[in-house]
């Protein structure tokens, strides 16, 4: 199930919700890391969207910054530890943090700045934010981003786990997360060569659909994310298609498997 | 909105239309095909150097400082421009951006995303927060389109036709945007290159809410997965 909150990843990091529901979101921020880890991997997306776009740089702005640049003083460095509290130079108090944390100020978010300071705690870093999927259970392990991969984070996540076979004995095994659209693919797939791509579909009483297009890493893993939620698909499937994927699947079936 | 409203690969296009384009004043780099070549890690290698830099700025350093000015002025002017359109306001939210930069350099942590996300994040929020807090938001805009059609001659000086690397990500974002439904893309590209709010681009795509919530989330997913951010 994915609730709408989910769903606000998207246009959020696009900065496109305004008003309460920014405010809302950011509330849910506070305790969903998956939309954390996702709003951070749309962000990273954005910026190669805002790399497309670039343009000639006119003579005199650099000039004009590096002028401005020699009369602005640096926010001092935030110290991990306690009595970081009493940074004098940032220039708004910071109410809803709690000492010894980052709540750097409103440039200093490099993952998600917020319009308007809020709620800085859920940012305080991907790291805690990723404590990782919660979920009604309640574990918690804290990771870092540099320790997991979304893959590795999604192995780790509560879900369903479905075992898809293929000629010769080769099996993959594809773990849902529960509540998101996120999956974890353990195939062990070879390389593809950039021309082609892998391609998951999931197969109800309507025939095949169109799950992801994905790139497995170094090991054949991946953490795929399905283009649209699947409530109680029959079966799975993998192929090998042009890259950039196609509307039904190209024979032959490489992998499959009953969904669970 | 159209296909042609992202740069695309052919740099002769690019300064033949340029002049003409009131649809879109921010156009930017011309993606001169560069074959074989494949983006992910140059990508990588880029942002670890970017990374390095500012560390080295957040010491104080200005070399440093200007060099991460070169490499990143063209994108953070290229998306604001985009959304603002109008030069010189565009040019003014370059500045405190990167200004910006300069003094919270301190507080970057390379751990939560890369410098370029850093950058792209802040130059994109603060365009959009001066679109949102024009009320004659299309009077506004109407006007500029007419001014900005004129070039001026100090962006052409700085042409940046050499920079392989960026065109080369011109050209998968433009394929990557391609490989979207027609209403991802449209959606996507109405909030990210304009500015617009979803419920702003519900309105003007004729959808329901919903469906522009769930569509810019699905296809900024494919995009992500097409250009290998999640990996």
């Amino acid at each position: 199930m994915i609730t709408n909150d989910h769903l606000l990843a998207g246009p959020y990091a696009l900065d496109a919700i305004d008003g309460d529901e920014l405010i809302a979101f950011e509330d849910h921020l506070d305790d969903c890391a998956t939309c954390v880890l996702e709003v951070a991997e749309f962000r990273e997306t954005a910026a190669l969207l805002a790399q497309g776009a670039a343009q000639p740089v006119p003579t005199g702005l650099l000039g004009r910054v590096m002028a401005e640049v020699r009369t602005t003083a640096q926010l001092p460095p935030l110290v991990a530890d306690a009595g970081s509290s009493d940074d004098t130079s940032v220039h708004e108090p910071a109410p809803d943090v709690e000492p010894a944390v980052d709540d750097a100020d409103d440039g200093g978010h490099n993952v998600v700045p917020f319009r308007r300071r809020l709620r800085p705690r859920w940012l305080i870093s991907v790291a805690a934010a990723l404590v990782v999927l919660l979920g009604a259970v309640g574990a918690i392990t804290v990771v870092t981003r540099n320790q997991q991969s979304p893959y590795e984070l999604a192995v780790e996540a509560p879900g369903r786990t479905s075992t898809l076979a293929g000629d010769g004995g080769t099996t993959a095994d594809l773990k849902r997360v529960d509540g998101s659209t996120d999956a974890a693919l353990t195939a062990n797939l070879p390389a593809l060569p950039s021309d082609k791509t892998y391609q998951l579909w999931f197969i109800d009483g309507g025939g095949p659909h169109s799950a992801t297009t994905f790139t497995p890493d170094d090991q054949g893993n991946v953490r795929v994310s399905f283009s649209q939620p699947v409530e109680d698909p029959a079966a799975f499937g993998i192929t090998v298609e042009p890259a950039g994927g196609s509307v039904a699947p190209t024979p032959p079936i490489l992998l499959q498997g009953a969904a669970t | 909105m159209n296909a042609n409203d992202v740069p695309d690969g052919d740099p002769a296009l690019h300064l033949a239309t340029s002049a003409e384009d009131s649809g879109s004043a921010a156009r930017g780099t011309p993606g001169r095909p560069l074959p074989g070549a494949r983006p992910a890690e140059p990508r990588r290698a880029e942002d670890v150097h970017a990374a390095d830099l500012m560390r080295r700025v957040a010491r104080g350093d200005e070399q440093a400082f200007e060099a991460l000015f070169r490499q990143f002025a063209p994108t953070v002017l290229g998306i604001v421009r985009r959304v603002l359109r109008d030069p010189s306001q565009s040019e003014e939210v370059t500045q405190e951006v990167f200004v910006e930069v300069w003094r919270t350099a301190t507080r970057y942590d390379h751990d939560r995303g890369s410098v370029a996300a850093f950058l792209a994040t802040m130059a994109h929020r603060r365009a959009v927060d001066r679109v949102r807090s024009e009320q004659a938001h299309l009077d506004r805009q109407d006007r500029v389109a007419a001014e900005s059609s004129v070039i001026d001659l100090d962006h052409v000086e700085h042409e940046v036709l050499d920079d392989a690397e960026r065109q080369l990500v011109g050209r998968r974002v433009r394929g990557a945007l391609d490989s979207l439904t027609e209403l991802q893309r449209e959606a996507i590209e109405l909030a990210y290159y304009r500015g617009y709010s979803y419920p702003q681009v519900a309105q003007l795509l004729d959808v329901p809410l919903g469906t522009v919530k769930t569509r810019i989330r699905d296809g900024m997913i494919r995009l992500r997965d097409q250009l290998g951010v999640n990996q």
